[in-house]
């Protein structure tokens, strides 16, 4: 595949999308970079597909702006906005052979037989599909119809390739497999890429950016690592993962700042701009905790509800004054009983103040 | 919100140059009023007079002004929102002040306006569309305007002449009592109560009927429950008066029963003694409500039937399975869990048929005799010199409101219930069969039934075959002969033509239209889409005699004169037979996922293109099957046309209920069984033709399989 030299970026301003008196997307601005893949995550209901149809021109904004590239595509219809989609259900055409699926773009843009053919198996062979074009959908497996959706959405080199869901119908196997084949594509063609999902491990696996949706408007915007240690809200905190949000004290200024929670004190490394000395809170993921047997070292008193082995860690319920904390432990390291006593210990490196 | 490109508003606006031009030259070349005789039987002088430019009028200049205007876009240097938001504004404007000029002039619309009329819609259609409704997607909105000028025009427009007709008096006076006055008049009680009395009783007995043939028809282990297809698909492609006509044939005054009867018990019959008056006179007992009732009850079982069987095919097996596997018994297996589950199908059947015979025409005009129904009563205020059009109004008024109120129980109540049912998937487990007393009831029953038809469909191909059934049992070809023998222009040749020409335009357009206002209502939000949905229910549920009324009411004057001509028939059968189209259409478009079309639209085809390259193949055998049903019904109706006929342009139907009228029975039923054979033949080619190539294509995609 060629390396599509003008990357566009897509720029959404104040777009506005209202259901039947419902406002599915509120005033959202939005600057997907050129050539980037951004994962627009956030539970069902959020307005991630709803952003990404508006992209794509299957919906038209009710208030708002939308550029591919330096175009003002808002009231332009999907036929006419150079963007191509890879849909949750493949939406591959029945009546159509493989080669009849992957070349019908271009057989609407009137390109001659011989060369949509060369370029159908130049697209068939990117996505490993060489040889099968002679095939009627209903005969490819699962996976093999997803890599058919992608080589008809790449093909017509489009400025913005547009990913709904494309792996949700696919087992947990394939669909690590079938994530790392759209990356790859993806960075070897540099098509701006939208890819919406609701499964984070997914859009952290694939994203250079991650935009954190939450009814209808974004929560948080950034690289995967930044939005899984930095997160600035508890929505974004709980979505990203397990989190334990915790009441605590900021003190100190400057370079050093630490939190104390119940006298116990952490030294943070860094926190996001705006955070005040005063009450926070702050958010701990399960795996940045330990338990230590009372008086062998530092951490929040709490005594063991249950506990749960499964296979690569430990799984703990723990409770600290009434609050449960979910902890999580290394296979291997000390095992403790419901109803004993224990020190939860803190690594200020999976901690954050939200 | 415009923010175009300067190129794309220069394409659009090149576009809607090109359509102002076609605009022009309609005006140039085209008959712009409408011709008395029709567009076809018009000779070359009177098209050529009837040309915009060669009128005298001025009203032809206003679209063609219009369309130079569009032409010439003195406004194109303005922000393009501006621009386009005044195309739409001059071509809408135009459109209303042209029919509001017509009515005012009496000039009745011709082709040219017509054509003029399409220019500015397809003019305001892009403009709306660059101004980024319905996806931005102009052809699409253009087949939204066209659907919503087609609905309101041909279906909304006609009824509101109605109740204009009772609101304001021949003389322009305001009347709103009349429709009270009317309603209260002597006899209109008893012919509202004589409509409810016989629909209720029919949609029992179809009801009735049809689940004892739809239990048959599934759960029967007996090798003929095949006959049962057989003789559910004859009413379908038969005129439902022809079933009327066998019934006098067999119980009429001078018909079987009566002869045979009178040859036993009459006055010198074999069981009576000589010199003795006898014991039996000949009876008109078939004329009134049961003569109707039992013609309604054979016409429309099948109807009941088909629903039913829908529904039972839709039962999990499953669900009885677990039933017995509870040690329940077959009966209270059925009473517990089987027939709760059909209940809501009971009652869709139930209301059909009750909206079904009180639409019914054909068979109240000949059996009916005293027992007056709406329908006729409509057909009777008008016909002959009575004329009186506020009476027809206000019982079609009447008739509407029943007929759209069932509809509306029907298919908000029930209708949404027992599709719930309906998930198309398959589940494993054996039909339980019925217990065997049950099954030996419903087979005396359903074996009744069809030989009863037999005899009836019998006597119909039998009637058109001797002298004069009843009197003279003589073998002749007489009535085929006069017929179909005098040359094809006489006898039944020019209705039977007529009748052919005229269902094979209609029907494909019926299909086109029914499945376009399915797609358009199911897959598309546009303003106005309330106006569509509207029409389309009241397509579904009005009687045909209220739509012939609305239909000389509204197309009689100008703007749209049509009576008279061949034009209205069509339009006629279109209109009447759309709900078939939009039936097969939204079930069909139910299969088909939307993000098929939304995958086309992305790969830069159109929504022109992606509707013939994807949409269209996907809907073909929907298509076929819709046209098919939309011709047999357009042969077989009659209760809207016989308003509409003219002496050139009779139809096979009306030709028939001629016959009858005059007493040529022998004639009447020798078309009838001419036209049942045409319409069997019909029926059996499309379902070989389209049942075949379903075949080859499950064997073609076995091969591939292999």
């Amino acid at each position: 595949m060629t390396i599509n030299a003008a990357s566009c970026r897509v720029t959404l301003e104040g777009v506005t999308k209202v259901f039947d008196g419902n406002v599915v997307i509120d005033a959202i601005d939005l600057d997907i970079k050129a050539g980037s893949l951004t994962t627009l995550l956030g539970p069902s209901g959020c307005g991630k597909t709803t952003i990404l149809r508006l992209i794509a021109g299957l919906e038209m904004a009710n208030a708002g702006r939308i550029r591919i590239g330096e175009q003002d595509v808002t009231a332009l219809s999907a036929s006419h906005r150079d963007v191509a989609m890879v849909f949750q259900s493949y939406a591959l055409f029945p009546h159509m052979t493989v080669e009849e699926n992957v070349g019908y773009g271009l057989k609407v843009q009137k390109v001659a037989p011989a060369e949509r053919r060369q370029r159908v198996d130049a697209a068939l062979t990117d996505v490993g599909l060489a040889g099968f074009g002679g095939r009627y959908i209903d005969q490819m497996s699962g996976g093999q119809q997803q890599r058919v959706a992608v080589a008809r959405a790449l093909i017509l080199e489009p400025k913005v390739m547009l990913f709904d869901e494309p792996l949700s119908n696919l087992d947990t196997k394939l669909r690590r497999s079938m994530r790392e084949d759209i990356r790859r594509l993806q960075q070897s063609t540099g098509i701006t890429s939208v890819y919406v999902t609701h499964d984070q491990s997914e859009a952290l696996a694939v994203s250079d950016e991650v935009v954190v949706m939450s009814a209808g408007k974004i929560a948080q915007i950034g690289t995967p690592e930044e939005l899984y240690r930095r997160p600035t809200s508890t929505f974004v905190a709980t979505f990203m993962g397990d989190a334990n949000i915790l009441k605590g004290m900021a003190v100190g200024g400057g370079g050093a700042f630490s939190v104390e929670i119940d006298g116990y004190r952490l030294a943070l490394s860094g926190v996001r701009p705006g955070v005040s000395v005063g009450p926070v809170n702050i958010a701990v993921r399960p795996e940045s905790m330990r338990l230590l047997r009372p008086g062998t070292g530092e951490g929040l008193p709490a005594e063991v509800r249950s506990w749960a082995y499964v296979g690569s860690s430990n799984e703990y319920m723990v409770d600290h004054r009434g609050d449960e904390m979910f902890v999580v432990t290394p296979a291997g390291s000390e095992v403790f009983r419901p109803g004993e006593p224990v020190l939860v210990a803190i690594d200020p490196f999976g901690v954050a103040v939200i | 919100m415009i923010l175009l490109s300067p190129s794309d508003a220069d394409k659009s606006g090149r576009a809607i140059l090109a359509w102002s031009a076609i605009g022009i030259v309609a005006f140039a070349v085209l008959p712009w009023k409408a011709l008395d005789y029709g567009l076809f039987d018009a000779l070359a002088s009177e098209l050529w007079d009837a040309v915009g430019w060669r009128l005298g009028v001025a009203l032809p200049w206003l679209p063609t002004l219009a369309c130079l205007l569009l032409a010439l876009r003195p406004w194109r240097g303005v922000e393009p929102g501006l621009a386009f938001r005044l195309d739409a504004a001059v071509a809408a404007a135009t459109v209303i002040s042209l029919l509001i000029g017509s009515k005012m002039v009496g000039l009745p619309l011709g082709l040219g306006a017509a054509v003029q009329v399409v220019v500015l819609g397809g003019i305001a259609a892009l403009a709306v569309a660059r101004l980024g409704y319905v996806q931005g997607d102009a052809f699409m909105t253009g087949s939204i305007l066209l659907i919503t000028g087609l609905v309101v025009t041909f279906i909304l427009f006609p009824i509101s002449t109605i109740l204009i007709k009772i609101l304001v008096d021949a003389q322009g006076t305001f009347t709103p009592f009349r429709f009270f006055e009317i309603v209260t008049s002597a006899g209109f009680g008893r012919v509202l109560l004589n409509s409810i009395v016989l629909a209720i009783a029919v949609g029992v007995s179809t009801t009735v009927l049809g689940f004892v043939f739809a239990l048959y028809a599934v759960r029967a282990t007996s090798r003929f429950r095949g006959l049962i297809r057989i003789f559910s698909i004859l009413p379908i492609i038969t005129p439902p008066f022809v079933v009327g006509l066998a019934l006098i044939l067999i119980f009429g005054r001078s018909g079987t029963i009566n002869d045979a009867l009178l040859s036993l018990f009459g006055a010198g019959g074999l069981l009576v003694p000589e010199g003795s008056a006898g014991w039996f006179q000949r009876s008109g007992y078939i004329y009134g409500f049961t003569g109707i009732f039992l013609a309604q009850t054979l016409a429309f079982t099948p109807v009941s039937y088909l629903v039913l069987h829908g529904l039972f095919g839709t039962i999990s097996p499953a669900l009885e399975e677990a039933s017995l596997t509870m040690r329940a018994s077959d009966w209270q297996t059925f009473r517990y869990v089987t027939f709760p589950l059909l209940r809501p199908g009971i009652a869709n059947a139930f209301l059909l048929s009750v909206i079904e015979s009180l639409a019914d025409f054909g068979n109240p005009l000949i059996l009916g005799g005293d027992f007056d129904v709406l329908a006729t009563e409509i057909y009777f205020s008008i016909v002959g010199s009575r004329l009186d059009y506020s009476r027809a109004g206000a019982l079609g008024l009447t008739l509407l409101s029943i007929s759209l109120a069932i509809f509306l129980i029907q298919n908000r109540w029930i209708g949404r219930k027992s599709y719930v049912t309906v998930t198309g998937k398959g589940t494993g487990g054996h039909l339980t069969a019925m217990p065997e007393w049950m099954q030996r009831a419903c087979g005396v029953i359903v074996y009744g039934w069809i030989a009863f038809n037999a005899v009836l469909y019998g006597s119909i191909f039998m009637g058109g075959l001797v002298v004069n059934w009843g009197a003279d049992y003589t073998p002749t070809f007489a009535h085929h002969a006069e017929l179909w023998l005098a040359g094809l222009g006489y006898g039944g040749w020019p209705s039977y033509l007529n009748t052919m020409k005229l269902a094979l335009i209609a029907a494909p357009l019926t299909a086109v239209l029914g499945i376009l206002i399915a797609y358009v209502t199911t897959r598309k939000r546009f303003v106005g889409r309330g106006l569509v949905d509207f029409g389309a229910m009241i397509s579904f549920a009005i009687p045909g005699t209220v739509m012939g009324v609305a239909y000389i009411l509204a197309f009689n004057v100008p703007p749209i004169q049509l009576t008279g001509t061949a034009l209205i028939l069509v339009i006629s059968f279109i209109f009447r037979n759309m709900p078939v189209g939009i039936r097969t259409g939204v079930s069909a478009l139910s299969q088909i996922d939307k993000s098929l079309e939304e995958a086309s639209l992305t790969q830069r085809a159109g929504s022109l293109r992606t509707i013939v390259s994807v949409v269209l193949p996907l809907l073909r055998p929907a298509i076929i099957s819709a046209s098919v049903y939309s011709f047999i019904r357009a042969v077989t109706s009659v209760s809207a046309v016989i308003f509409l006929v003219t002496a050139q342009t009779n139809v096979s139907t009306t030709y028939i209920l001629a016959r009858v009228e005059r007493g040529n029975y022998g004639v009447a039923v020798a078309y009838g069984s001419v036209l049942i054979l045409t319409m069997l033949i019909v029926s059996i080619l499309i379902d070989h033709f389209v049942g075949r190539s379903r075949v080859q294509r499950r064997v073609a995609w076995k091969e591939r399989k292999a």
